[in-house]
């Protein structure tokens, strides 16, 4: 690895952790703070941060059609996974049990539609973004595979480390690994964006058919 | 100078590192309290926060008067309704008359059925009195006498009654309203719904399989769901037997020990605790088609398979009725025949007279009352004669709600199920020949609340007695308004009509409306008769009240008339003590801790609590004299168990209760605590105000002979007098003395909460942790102090799992609240010099900042964060050497 593309790794860890750091410490007190705080630093801090300082294309993010052929075998290939994983952790861990889905959300439909369309797909744009169109892709070049779970680590630590655990965030936890195996081979994001996606919405619909 | 090159998995191993580190930073340092991954509206359940259960307004009643001036035997009731929307001709009225000997009969003698079953059931039933009275009404006289037609009309006299109730739920709701509290229910059934997929009654059961002691989770019962405060829509699950959990490990009760043992093969099993700590709220929701209005109209024979309303009025329903078949006009009026049956319209009642006719109505139409579904539609409610229904009364023992909502704000709505509206029909029966007599006023005098409190104790604004209020309604009589009524009140330790032993206290009333005049027909008057006025000469007895009204037209052969109405008062005591709960997470019970809002001279004033505050209540029983506790939290029983604190006891009362403070902001909550007295034998009487406020800080003078408000002006009072107008944002003190400030928290008591920290902001610098601060004002004359006090406050977590075990109230209703409060000390030169305010720059930036609201403050914070990342990240590959991001 050239000195320089060392100390511009360096520097981009630093900008990450730094990035990372100011999300937790940046005080929120309303809904739609916290919606302008994911937003700022998980998409727009990291756009500008490639667009100005590493003077990178968008398609380096992820945010391009990518090897589509690959997204879509890993993409389906890894769903199924994802689901044979859910059924393991449903069978041995009180998942069930402690998976609630908001009684409001599980009895109106347009609400249902809201909370799947508007939040679910809003936080997995957000976290593709971040983890694996910006932190994955970018580490991929110096890391290889270990960036699949260096993003993972520093995703789950903040999930854990930020005392934010509850079972509801079990599957973006599981899936986040997942993710990135699907970013890795398609150079997108999109298919991992649908793919978490297809995954949470077919367990609030399995949860609200058969659990509640 | 040159790089040497890493291997990559040695980056990856560096990177993972300081990954770790950096959040073992910020774990170790608890630095994480801002933004969420996942914003927290969604992160939980989200809470019910409906609005009030219902107004005090009162539903539609029906008054009826009876004239028998014909003198041909006929009896004439006409209806005089209120509190509809819209006229008479909209209202269906569904008379009933009985006849002498037709009482209620499930098992008639033939010559009872001969006389009394109109629908040939069998049974002698209210529908019964229904079709008597119906087919006088759709006659008219008509006995088959030739109209001249002969034309049959078909179905042309059938008339369809609005609305049609099936069942379903968009269909429109009815409402019967208590007569007894004033409750309005919506006539509905719901369904129970839990907040977790698995809902489960389990214990925890030791078994021995093959000499192996193991343990198992069990299922005890199915839970269900009770209304713990309709008022405020509140439930929680409960279970007969074992603990309400969310788990779906559980084994069934129905398995014995044997199979249980061999499904669990060499594990060693589960507790229950140890598979789910997750206590399930619950709520309800509507009944898929449980809409269960109906129509209180006649109905036809059963063999004719016929409904009335149904807009059908075929030949066989006319033969029922005896209506003119080929006539759809057969009663003469504006009505078609079967519009007549379910009385469209018909506040009018005549029939042939006989002894021991009695007579009911009962009217159906739209309220003037909105519904609470904000679609426009008002309540379909029902009046009856005798405005008074006591099934009504004992169906809501068994009330529910649901919460439904409009654009995302969500409301809630009283049900009643199970209740079947004839069975109000027999006790609204009316006898005309008690209704009427020439120059005696027939005088109702109704009251409420019926057993009205007294508060000997407390003089002035805080007396906490009830407000009584008396209404003479005059039967049959056209203009009551011209009435002159008196009235009087009148008190005794007998509850007796003996005259000697009543003591006028009328002009003992101190708060009261009118006592005499025209059209005077109401009295209020405040229960605050004190024990130091020698008003009740024995205070250790019951005392009783008697309210008397005459009504007259005026002039010596006027008609008049009088009635009375006597009620037991309750003496009000001392406050309750109130205490902040304490929660032991170890016996998971509540005790008392620390006391509220006591001292004496508080008794009376509103005791200021929290949303989600736990109260303990206690009643001072040093001399073990008080037994027979009964508790009232806002006219509901409040009960304490053994599950609830070691200080209450199954079965029996104690002078121990608890209750979560759960409502809205500015709610009041009334608790009352009655016990007997052992050594007097009568009732004594406790209670205690709370009211519910949004916690707040405010920063007062710890000593006000160095630091106190400034003087903004006066505030003239209507007597001349004048009072102080005292600023409490801005506070004077004189240059190089000591300023000491406290912060002061409402309720007072959330500043014991453990947690609770205080953060003084002082010229820019913080000092944490104490609820006062004292600086010495150095600035010179003229200068000024900007302080602010900062603290977070929230529910202790033993507390907010008591709300969640205790109660079943979610978490997400236990937010951390941010309080604070700012405020600015002037510096004088002395005590008595008012320095004009300084025009400066610093005072003009600081009056921008203070002021810019937080919104802005928020967004330019986020952009100079991003300014400063990107920024910083710029000038990293700027200054440090070999940087190059052009690569």
């Amino acid at each position: 690895m050239s000195k320089n593309k060392l100390v511009v790794l360096g520097i981009t860890i630093i900008f990450v952790l730094l990035d990372l750091i100011v999300f937790k410490l940046f005080e929120t007190q309303k809904y739609y703070q916290d919606i302008a705080v994911l937003v700022t630093f998980f998409v727009l801090v990291p756009f500008l941060y490639n667009k100005i300082i590493l003077k990178r294309k968008l398609n380096s993010i992820g945010l391009t059609v990518g090897n589509w052929k690959q997204g879509l075998i890993w993409s389906i290939f890894l769903l199924v996974v994802s689901f044979l994983v859910f059924y393991v952790i449903a069978k041995y861990t009180p998942f069930l049990n402690k998976y609630n889905l908001n009684v409001q959300v599980s009895r109106d439909f347009f609400k249902f539609l809201f909370y799947e369309f508007g939040l679910v797909l809003f936080l997995s744009f957000v976290y593709e973004f971040f983890f694996r169109g910006f932190l994955m892709l970018y580490l991929k070049e110096n890391f290889g595979r270990g960036s699949i779970l260096i993003q993972w680590v520093v995703f789950l630590g903040l999930v854990f480390l930020g005392g934010e655990f509850s079972w509801n965030f079990l599957p973006y936890m599981v899936f986040s690994f997942l993710a990135g195996i699907i970013t890795y081979k398609s150079n997108s994001i999109w298919y991992a964006w649908i793919s978490q996606f297809i995954l949470i919405f077919t367990m609030d619909v399995f949860f609200i058919k058969f659990l509640l | 100078m040159k790089f040497k090159k890493i291997p990559k998995r040695k980056n990856f191993v560096i990177a993972l590192n300081v990954f770790l580190a950096l959040f073992l930073v910020l774990e170790r340092t608890d630095l994480v309290y801002g933004a969420d991954l996942v914003p927290d509206d969604y992160a939980d359940e989200v809470s019910i926060m409906p609005d009030v259960g219902y107004s005090g307004i009162d539903g539609p009643e029906v008054d009826v008067v009876f004239d028998d001036s014909e003198g041909d035997g006929t009896m004439t009731a006409k209806a005089i309704s209120t509190g509809f929307n819209g006229g008479d001709e909209d209202l269906y009225f569904t008379w009933y008359l009985k006849r002498s000997g037709c009482g209620l009969d499930k098992d008639p003698s033939s010559d009872k059925k001969e006389k009394c079953d109109e629908d040939n059931d069998g049974k002698i039933t209210e529908n019964d009195w229904k079709v008597k009275a119906a087919k006088i009404i759709a006659t008219n006289g008509y006995t088959d006498e030739s109209n001249g037609s002969s034309s049959n009309d078909g179905n042309d006299d059938g008339y369809q009654a609005y609305p049609e109730w099936t069942g379903d739920n968009d269909e429109p709701n009815c409402y019967v309203q208590d007569f007894e509290d004033g409750g309005i229910y919506e006539l509905k059934e719901t369904e129970e719904v839990f907040t977790c997929a698995n809902p489960v009654c389990v214990a925890t059961k030791s078994l021995s399989c093959s000499g192996d002691s193991k343990q198992i989770c069990q299922r005890q019962a199915e839970p269900d769901c009770q209304v713990t405060d309709a008022e405020t829509f509140v439930s929680a699950g409960q279970c007969d037997g074992g603990t309400l959990l969310c788990l779906s490990g559980s084994f069934s009760s129905s398995l014995t020990d044997l199979e249980i043992c061999s499904a669990l093969g060499s594990s060693s099993g589960d507790s229950c605790e140890s598979l789910s700590e997750t206590v399930p709220g619950c709520s309800f929701v509507e009944k898929t088609d449980g809409n269960i209005c109906q129509h209180l109209f006649a109905q036809p024979d059963d063999d004719l398979d016929e409904e009335t309303g149904d807009d059908e009025f075929d030949d066989d329903e006319e033969e029922f009725w005896g209506t003119d078949p080929n006539n759809k006009f057969t009663a003469g009026n504006s009505n078609v025949d079967e519009a007549n049956v379910v009385g469209l319209g018909v506040d009018e009642f005549t029939w042939n007279y006989l002894d021991g006719d009695k007579v009911g109505l009962v009217v159906e139409g739209e309220s003037i009352i909105d519904t609470k579904h904000n679609d426009g539609t008002k309540m379909i409610m029902w009046a009856f004669s005798k405005n008074t229904c006591s099934a009504i009364s004992d169906a809501i023992e068994e009330r529910s709600f649901y919460i439904d909502d409009l654009y995302g704000l969500e409301f809630g709505i009283l049900t009643v199920k199970d209740l079947d509206l004839n069975d109000c029909l027999e006790e609204n029966l009316l006898d005309p020949s008690g209704e009427s007599a020439d120059g005696y006023l027939s005088v109702d005098l109704s009251v409420s609340p019926t057993e009205p409190k007294n508060d000997p104790l407390t003089d002035g604004p805080d007396n906490r007695g009830s407000v009584v209020t008396a209404i003479a309604s005059v039967l049959q009589y056209d203009s009551p308004e011209n009435l002159l009524y008196d009235w009087n009140v009148e008190v005794s330790s007998d509850g007796t009509n003996d005259p000697p032993l009543w003591k006028d206290i009328t002009d003992e009333l101190t708060e009261h409306s009118v006592l005499s005049g025209l059209g005077n027909s109401k009295l209020t008057f405040k229960l605050n008769l004190l024990y130091e006025d020698d008003i009740f000469p024995n205070q250790n007895v019951e005392q009783y009240l008697k309210i008397k009204v005459r009504a007259s037209e005026g002039g010596d052969a006027a008609a008049s008339g009088k009635d009375e109405y006597i009620l037991k008062i309750k003496q009000l005591g001392p406050d309750v003590m109130a205490y902040d709960a304490a929660y032991s997470e170890t016996t998971q019970k509540l005790s008392l801790g620390g006391e509220l809002c006591g001292g004496d001279d508080e008794i009376g004033a509103d005791c200021l609590v929290t949303v989600n505050q736990i109260i303990g209540l206690s009643v001072p029983n040093e001399d073990g004299n008080l037994s027979a506790f009964s508790w009232k939290k806002d006219g509901e029983s409040l009960t304490c168990s053994s599950s609830i604190s070691s200080g209450c006891s199954n079965g029996s009362s104690s002078n121990l209760a608890f209750f979560p403070v759960v409502g809205s902001i500015g709610d009041e909550i009334e608790i009352t605590a009655s016990a007997m007295n052992q050594s007097t034998g009568i009732t004594e009487t406790f209670s205690k105000k709370f009211k519910i406020i949004q916690p707040y800080v405010k920063i007062v003078s710890a000593d006000s002979d160095l630091v106190w408000p400034k003087q903004l002006g006066y505030y003239k009072n209507l007597d001349g007098t004048v009072a102080l107008d005292l600023s409490d944002k801005i506070f004077q003190v004189v240059e190089d003395t000591k300023v000491s400030l406290k912060a002061t928290f409402y309720p007072n008591s959330i500043a014991e909460t453990e947690g609770v920290e205080v953060v003084w902001k002082v010229l820019g610098e913080s000092y944490k942790g104490e609820d006062e601060i004292s600086f010495t004002a150095s600035k010179n004359a003229g200068g000024s102090y900007n302080i602010e006090v900062l603290s977070t406050y929230s529910q202790p977590v033993s507390t907010r799992m008591a709300l969640a075990n205790i109660w079943g109230i979610s978490q997400v209703q236990t937010d951390d609240e941010q309080l604070s409060y700012e405020i600015q000390v002037e510096v004088l030169k002395s005590e008595y010099d008012e320095v004009a305010l300084l025009k400066n720059t610093k005072k003009f930036l600081a009056n921008i900042i203070s002021n810019t609201p937080e919104q802005v403050v928020f967004f330019l914070k986020i952009i100079l964060s991003v300014v400063l990342l990107i920024g910083i990240s710029g000038l990293g590959f700027r200054f440090i050497p070999g940087a190059n991001n052009n690569e």
